[in-house]
């Protein structure tokens, strides 16, 4: 049987020449391998930047998910592995745009993964003020809509 | 610079539309239309070093990404494209739908952290903690022993301290049987 090919078209132009088994990941274009084969499928909403992981990332799931499950805890772990390693090393910003694609392909393996590392850098974080200088935030608040944010906390979390 | 205040003016109306809209509809698919639309018209800029703060997106720009509050810090408007940010994306430009699920992955103890960041995140905590918190236990240290007696101790409340913060509170007191006598269990048992 041969494998069909798909071209992926990022907003900006880039393409990316993908197999069934990559598309068939995302629930929004699991739809066009019965319409696209052979024909570029545009996806306005992402770069190229951000569709060259969400590919990589597609690709690395593939070898895992849809293949034999033989030895599947050692390479359930190595994909484990794989994936820590793939999120860290992106920085934030990245990390926010692969979760708006993720959302918008609808992968829920690299949705989860993206929102779960930027969990995990709140969690890191010691107070809001580490918060808010670890995720870029600005506080909107004024001084007095802070303490009373503070007095509320006191009875909430109680 | 004009333009663009008055684009961002424009679009702060409609940015806060857009979250009461997300409010009551959480599926991610709304999320996600309203946030195609915002990566489609960031890119752009997406180069880094892109200096540019004039930018040509805003009339087919149609999305929550400009956040609510992004006239409080006129430093964002100059140095950051309307509101996605020329070069990056900031977590407040996220929909609040996934600021929510994002939040779920916190610890219990991070959420009063979480109210002081700004109000959009303490918006996204307090949803996340009424949807997701209130039904999960946070996690801590065990205070049951399992097996001494073959029943749960019942905990001391002198001792535990640490308590879960948003946890339901959930008092379960054991009948405690050290003085009964358990041998007709075992006899039960071992017969």
């Amino acid at each position: 049987m041969t494998k069909e090919m798909f071209t992926l078209k990022s907003s900006d132009g880039f393409l990316f020449v993908v197999d069934e088994a990559v598309v068939h990941q995302s629930v929004t274009l699991s739809p066009m391998v019965q319409d696209c084969a052979g024909r570029e499928y545009p996806i306005n909403n992402v770069t190229g930047k951000i569709l060259n992981l969400v590919v990589e990332y597609c690709k690395n799931h593939v070898v895992v998910d849809g293949g034999d499950s033989s030895s599947s805890s050692s390479s359930g772990d190595a994909l484990k592995k794989w994936d820590d390693e793939f999120i860290t090393q992106m920085d934030l910003s990245t990390v926010y745009d692969l979760i708006m694609a993720a959302n918008y392909l609808i992968i829920k393996g690299l949705f989860d993964l993206a929102c779960q590392r930027v969990a995990d850098e709140i969690a890191a974080c010691k107070d809001h003020e580490e918060i808010r200088a670890t995720l870029g935030i600005v506080s909107d608040y004024t001084a007095e809509e802070e303490a009373e944010v503070l007095k509320e906390n006191e009875w909430a979390f109680d | 610079y004009c333009e663009v205040r008055i684009d961002l003016a424009k679009e702060m109306a409609l940015g806060k539309k857009r979250i009461v809209a997300q409010k009551s509809n959480l599926k991610q698919r709304r999320g996600v239309e309203e946030g195609g639309l915002g990566i489609e018209l960031e890119l752009v800029q997406y180069k880094r070093g892109f200096g540019r703060k004039r930018v040509l997106i805003s009339e087919t720009r149609d999305s929550v990404f400009t956040s609510p509050v992004g006239t409080i810090s006129s430093k964002k408007l100059c140095d950051k494209t309307l509101g996605t940010g020329g070069q990056s994306r900031e977590l407040e430009d996220l929909p609040l739908d996934i600021l929510v699920k994002i939040i779920c992955g916190v610890e219990h103890e991070d959420l009063k952290q979480l109210f002081h960041v700004s109000k959009t995140i303490r918006e996204a905590t307090l949803i996340a903690k009424q949807s997701h918190f209130a039904y999960s236990t946070p996690r801590k240290t065990l205070i049951f022993q399992l097996g001494r007696y073959g029943l749960d101790k019942p905990f001391d409340l002198g001792e535990d301290k640490i308590e879960a913060p948003a946890a339901p509170l959930q008092k379960r007191y054991r009948r405690i049987n050290r003085n009964e006598d358990n041998s007709g269990v075992s006899v039960a048992l071992f017969n």
